[in-house]
């Protein structure tokens, strides 16, 4: 199941990486993560958008104002002797082509030209060559030797000296190299994958309460209806809360509804049916020719039918209702089988049959006293309609560390083994069967058994020959609280 | 023998109304408490029969006041409502006996019948049934006349079954009775006694459910 399970993990992620879209689509963990990822990736396009595109239009282009300054004051003390001047503009150009590791650039470079008063002094080898000097402290753009340049004059107002820097205008100036902006990419995509793993946990970690919502939810059975209580109401969670609660109440308004009105209906039903039975059993008290005494008893096996689908309703009702609403008990089942076989002992008698009990020791369970009464009551109540004259009924109950087993077998017709499990429908009758049975006997059974955690079965009597009901209950019962 | 029945139906206290007399009772019949009321101040009755849902009242605050008042008289509810808290407000409230409806006329008959038993036992201090007198208050029994000599525990088992004629006792509950803090199989030994000294078809046995006196003998069928 583990393995499974963890198989199943795996194969998603390997989706998720083959198929992205697949997970956006089915997964909210999926899309907020990509939606993270988009936003980072943006952010990251956008800084080095502005990297690549950035236009050198300050003076750090040209490594400050201060230090071209520096260059042209130290110029202007060499004014007069030109060949130092010479020397030491070489020098200058020099530091400039070979201070970075990828060696002179032409991209990159900054290339000096002196002039005095309009006159040319020294222009920095290779292109673009001799620049004219622009306007004082302010970069203007230039075309010269096919491309597009940067261009910075300061002039020294006392000998007439102007220094002009200029610089190529284009991509990636800014940057050291090439191979730098690879490495800075390379780092991204780390970074970005790196961050993966975290911010899936976190964003599942976020979504946690949305998990846990649906987890309460599916833990319910379908009579639970009462409102959902989050631990803590996140502002997120509480739309949906509210919405599932008020859907909640209008079940529970609904069903209480349903349920008020078939308990109303079935009691309305009482006391007419009383009045039918009474009435037909007084008047089959009296001296009647042949034929009205038997259209009588069809009258009086109809009413008791009627009354028994009546009673068999209400105590469906009544078992549904108390699931919901009864604390469990410790309930001594084998005090409730026997009164329950003293209370069915009226109508073995009437049917001529006899009735036999077999318990071991108390057999103590923890559950809801009136489903447990109704299955016996049905159980054995079935045993005794279906089994004839004369015949006997054996009930027993026996247990072992863990479960209780409860057995009631009989010498009637049996249930024939393709219809035991439909047996158990409400209002399902077998062909042939004409007892006054309301059809939901066996259903109220098992509803009983199954809200306790056990099981039914229903199979041939070895000893008796007739059907034999074997019921299993877990001691320690895990019904719904 | 007058009864009292209180039951709003009509065709319920009609139906009762006919059958009864056939089986050996008076009836008179109202259908509100206040006629309820005039007719205990007028006549005599050996019990009531009470139906809860009335048009002037609720039946069972209504046996409340009278019980209060000091009126004595076994009472049967007849109720549709059924769930088990009521049915034992019924006999908390004082009521001897309850059937819920829908119930049939034998049954009502039979509980009627066992309820007039007890309280003319209660009254004469002697149950009797089948040749069978015990008289709990002076320990005495005899059985046709011939006097029996009972052990006490018998005779408390004995009578636990007497004042329940008809209906099956089960085993709890005659442990519970006679036999508080011993063990299962010394009833079977204290029941086997008693049989021998009442006759075998006296009392008879529902296999590991519990015992009961029959009003009359069944045909054996073992």
């Amino acid at each position: 199941m583990q393995s499974n399970k963890e198989k199943g993990l795996s194969s998603r992620i390997l989706r998720a990486i083959l198929w992205p879209r697949e997970m956006f689509n089915s997964s909210l963990v999926g899309r907020i993560v990509f939606g993270q990822f988009t936003l980072i990736g943006i952010l990251i396009g956008a800084i080095l958008l502005k990297v690549f595109l950035a236009e050198p239009d300050d003076v750090y282009t040209f490594g400050g104002i201060q230090r071209m300054q520096m260059w042209l004051h130290s110029a202007s003390y060499l004014a007069d002797q030109p060949t130092l001047l010479r020397s030491q503009l070489e020098g200058i150009d020099k530091f400039l082509r070979h201070d970075n590791e990828s060696g002179d650039r032409e991209d990159e470079r900054i290339t000096l030209t002196l002039h005095k008063r309009g006159e040319l002094i020294y222009a920095s080898p290779g292109r673009p060559g001799a620049m004219t000097p622009g306007p004082t402290g302010k970069i203007i753009q230039r075309s010269q030797a096919g491309g597009n340049w940067f261009v910075l004059t300061q002039v020294d107002n006392s000998t007439g000296l102007s220094l002009t820097l200029s610089r190529r205008k284009g991509m990636l100036h800014s940057l050291a190299s090439w191979q730098g902006v690879k490495q800075l990419l390379f780092f991204l995509l780390c970074v970005l994958l790196l961050l993966l793993f975290p911010s899936w946990l976190a964003v599942r970690w976020g979504l946690r309460p949305v998990r846990e919502l649906g987890e309460q939810l599916s833990r319910r059975n379908s009579s639970e209806l009462q409102e959902l209580r989050l631990a803590r109401r996140y502002r997120e969670i509480r739309p949906v809360e509210a919405a599932v609660n008020s859907w909640l109440s209008r079940m529970r308004a609904s069903q209480r509804r349903e349920l008020d009105f078939i308990a109303n209906a079935a009691h309305e039903l009482r006391t007419p049916l009383t009045a039918i039975l009474i009435n037909a059993e007084a008047l089959s008290r009296m001296e009647l020719s042949g034929s009205i005494s038997g259209l009588l008893y069809n009258l009086l096996q109809s009413s008791q039918r009627a009354n028994r689908v009546a009673e068999q309703m209400l105590t469906a009702l009544r078992n549904d209702a108390s699931a919901d609403n009864t604390p469990l008990q410790f309930v001594n089942l084998h005090r409730l089988i026997e009164a329950q076989m003293a209370d069915l002992s009226l109508q073995a008698d009437a049917h001529g049959v006899h009735l036999n009990l077999h318990v071991d020791n108390a057999v103590w369970i923890k559950g809801n006293f009136y489903m447990l009464e109704s299955m016996a009551a049905n159980l054995i109540g079935n045993a005794i309609k279906y089994t004839s004259k004369r015949g006997q009924i054996l009930v027993s109950l026996s247990q072992d560390d863990t479960n209780i087993l409860f057995e009631v077998e009989d010498e009637g017709p049996g249930i024939p083994v393709e219809s035991r499990e439909i047996v158990f429908e409400r209002f399902k009758r077998l062909s042939g069967d004409d007892s006054l049975g309301s059809g939901l006997g066996l259903a109220i059974s098992k509803s009983a058994i199954v809200a306790h955690g056990g099981r039914i079965q229903l199979d041939s009597s070895p000893r008796l020959g007739g059907l034999r009901v074997k019921v299993w209950l877990p001691k320690e019962t895990s019904m719904a609280p | 023998m007058r009864i009292l029945l209180i039951e709003d139906d009509l065709n319920i206290g009609n139906g009762i109304l006919q059958a009864l007399p056939n089986g050996g009772l008076q009836v008179a019949w109202v259908r509100t408490l206040a006629h309820a009321d005039a007719a205990l101040a007028k006549d005599e009755f050996v019990s009531i029969v009470l139906d809860l849902g009335l048009p002037d009242g609720d039946g069972l605050q209504w046996l409340v006041f009278q019980r209060e008042k000091g009126m004595h008289l076994p009472v049967l509810v007849l109720s549709a409502r059924d769930s088990l808290n009521q049915r034992l407000l019924g006999l908390e409230y004082g009521a001897d006996d309850y059937l819920i409806k829908p119930f049939a006329l034998s049954e009502l008959l039979a509980r009627l019948h066992a309820m007039l038993r007890r309280s003319t036992g209660f009254k004469t201090g002697v149950l009797v049934c089948r040749g069978l007198s015990v008289n709990p208050s002076s320990f005495s029994a005899s059985m046709n006349g011939v006097s029996l000599s009972l052990s006490r525990t018998e005779f408390q088992l004995l009578c636990a079954l007497l004042y329940r004629v008809g209906r099956v006792v089960t085993r709890s509950q005659l442990e519970d009775l006679a036999l508080v803090g011993s063990e299962s199989n010394s009833l079977d030994m204290h029941m086997s006694n008693l049989r021998k000294k009442l006759g075998s078809t006296y009392i008879r046995t529902v296999r590991g459910v519990g015992y009961v006196i029959d009003e009359t003998l069944r045909d054996a069928i073992e």
